[in-house]
């Protein structure tokens, strides 16, 4: 049983690298990106949230 | 979305979907991931395989012949996700330039019924346009239609 905690974890480490990476992606872009085409869905209280 | 899917399963308080996609020949495991961006209202998809020895990769070719079934599954998880963020952004490409060719075809493909639920954007040189068939995107931005 301990060895089949052991591999759900490693495969939930991986996968949390993995998503972290794609997110680092799209964060990349977004920072390239004119961010104001996504405000008018923007709830105004979160506005600052990136800052 | 009337197209045949894949039951799947998920962990709403943190948007993980699970499915599987089934031939005669293999099961495949997949995992479709929506994790919040660092602006507000916009997420990002991320959808992967799980192979058998345990190891995760959105680069391996399934090669399950279901691209369309496992696709519609996506945008039933798509859906559900709406259910939840309303009004959110999704976005998504494929993970390397044959996959990202094989979903832009899915999605001109089913464009019509796509199009029913959700508005389609593409981004190119990070500028966002709205979708058009031929024009290559480095990116696809989910909406919901409200």
């Amino acid at each position: 049983m301990k060895g089949t905690r052991k591999v759900l974890e490693e495969i939930s480490t991986k996968e949390e690298s993995f998503v972290q990476r794609k997110l680092d992606e799209a964060n990349a872009l977004l920072r390239r990106m004119d961010i104001s085409v996504f405000e008018n869905k923007i709830d105004p209280k979160r506005k600052n949230e990136r800052q | 979305m009337q197209e045949k899917h894949y039951p799947y399963t998920s962990t709403n308080t943190d948007f993980r979907y699970e499915f599987e996609s089934i031939s005669t020949q293999k099961t495949v495991k997949k995992v479709v991931r929506i994790t919040r961006t660092d602006v507000s209202n916009v997420f990002n998809l991320a959808l992967f395989d799980i192979l058998n020895d345990g190891t995760l990769s959105d680069i391996s070719e399934s090669r399950n012949s279901d691209l369309k079934m496992v696709l519609a599954t996506v945008f039933h998880i798509i859906n559900d996700f709406y259910t939840q963020k309303p009004g959110a952004y999704l976005l998504f490409r494929g993970s390397d330039s044959r996959r990202h060719r094989l979903y832009s075809i899915a999605i001109a493909r089913e464009f019509n019924q796509i199009s029913e639920r959700f508005i389609i954007h593409g981004l190119k040189n990070d500028t966002l346009y709205p979708y058009a068939q031929n024009c290559q995107f480095d990116f696809y931005v989910i909406e919901q239609k409200l």
